[in-house]
């Protein structure tokens, strides 16, 4: 049986995020010297389709 | 102790902080049946809005923090502050920020807001400023309505859609939480297709959990839950559109790949990123434990926030304490143990287990299955 791609696009975004997002981490801890604690965004509000502004803020 | 001492304090350093800032504390002008606050909604006093002086004082504090900071306006309902404590918090901003030399990390503005009082006039400012919304909507005008309602009764549905469209019309996105409850647990399907139809951008699906008193109702049974989110998230994985991000969702795929989750509540350790400044400038660790004595550390007038922090640290570790069943836990990295004060409320205990233990592990296990070979 073929295996399904259903969500093929999703991962690819995703594996994309996670490689930009572990670059930033090792150069916060390279930076520091110190091993960085991730919190994220508080669970009670949802930003995660809002990054694209990020970078204006 | 100086700058550069203080630093050393911790031998970990955050990624991010975020400072919640509840500029009228608990106050909202709607009364939501399931509201973890107790579904307070009274006329805002004057004491109870953040004054000049506590703002000024959190935006001369944060950039001690060295790291990514976010502002994010909390409640009860942040837009019952007005414009006018947002205008003057990003001027403040502008002050503290822009000149000082010791900070270089990034700031974001955001607000968690029920929308029902974004103005036309409100809405150009935050768009201008750049601002994040994030707003809370639980499907179609039925389903919402049934429990996210004015103090007379009446839904909010219609007034929310109106705002969101005010939003979106300037370009913009915006997030959603959308809670699970006996009202749309039958309808995965339905719940999608409303969501992305009111024009918001992503969303998180949060699990509706008791208040202390036992008196909501709206709670499904956790063998509902668990299919409401496996039916979402394989319509969502048929659609296959990574521009609808589901943060539930992406939390356990990005594990998937050696990531960390998105939020607080499904990091280990998350609770350090945060500090909740209410309108008389107590602080706490999180906006839950707001006007909860016991977890009251400190106040902006008294202390700097990083003083409060420092010496908060043992309130930190013990909210992130694991029970040793979450130690030794295959899901642990996509989990987190959850929401710490929903542990404590729900267990009496924080080295606990999540209360919505055994539908994640459902969920994650369904996830992994479908979608594992996309990550090899």
């Amino acid at each position: 049986m073929a295996v399904s791609k259903k969500g093929r696009k999703i991962a690819d975004r995703i594996k994309k995020e996670v490689t930009a997002d572990n670059a930033r981490l090792e150069k916060i801890q390279s930076v520091t010297g110190k091993s960085a604690v991730v919190s994220g965004d508080l669970g009670c509000s949802d930003t995660s389709g809002c990054s694209v502004y990020c970078s204006e803020s | 102790m100086n700058q550069q001492d203080r630093k050393g304090v911790n031998m970990q350093t955050r990624q991010k902080m975020t400072f919640i800032i509840l500029p009228v504390g608990l106050n909202c002008n709607i009364a939501c049946r399931y509201c973890y606050h107790g579904a307070v909604s009274r006329k805002t006093r004057k004491q109870d809005r953040m004054s000049d002086e506590v703002l000024k004082r959190i935006m001369i504090d944060a950039p001690q923090f060295q790291s990514d900071i976010d502002f994010l306006w909390h409640g009860g309902e942040p837009l019952l502050a007005g414009k006018d404590h947002f205008k003057k918090a990003i001027d403040f901003q502008r002050q503290t920020f822009l000149t000082g030399a010791i900070f270089n990390g990034r700031v974001r503005n955001v607000i968690q807001s029920n929308l029902t009082l974004l103005s036309e006039n409100l809405c150009s400012f935050f768009a201008k400023n750049n601002f994040i919304l994030s707003t809370s909507i639980d499907g179609g005008r039925d389903v919402h309505d049934a429990n996210r309602v004015f103090a007379n009764g009446s839904g909010t549905h219609d007034r929310v859609l109106k705002s969101i469209r005010l939003w979106r019309k300037r370009g913009r996105n915006i997030g959603a939480v959308s809670l699970v409850t006996k009202s749309n647990v039958h309808q995965a399907i339905e719940s999608l297709k409303m969501l992305k139809e009111s024009g918001i951008t992503s969303c998180n699906f949060h699990f509706c959990a008791q208040d202390e008193s036992g008196s909501i109702n709206a709670i499904p049974t956790k063998e509902e839950t668990l299919l409401f989110f496996k039916n979402v998230f394989d319509l969502w994985l048929e659609d296959d559109n990574p521009d609808f991000p589901i943060r539930n969702f992406r939390n356990v795929l990005r594990t998937l790949c050696g990531g960390k989750p998105l939020d607080c509540t499904s990091n280990i350790n998350g609770c350090y990123g945060f500090m909740a400044i209410t309108a008389n400038g107590d602080v706490y660790p999180c906006h839950r434990y707001v006007e909860r004595n016991n977890f009251r550390i400190g106040n902006v007038l008294e202390s700097s926030l990083l003083e409060i922090y420092d010496r908060s640290q043992s309130v930190y570790r013990n909210m992130c304490s694991l029970s040793e069943n979450c130690q030794n836990c295959e899901w642990l990295n996509a989990c987190g143990n959850g929401c710490a004060f929903e542990r404590l409320t729900t267990n009496g205990s924080f080295k606990s287990t999540d209360p919505e233990c055994s539908i994640k592990k459902g969920l994650f296990k369904h996830i992994k299955d479908k979608v594992e070979h996309l990550f090899m």
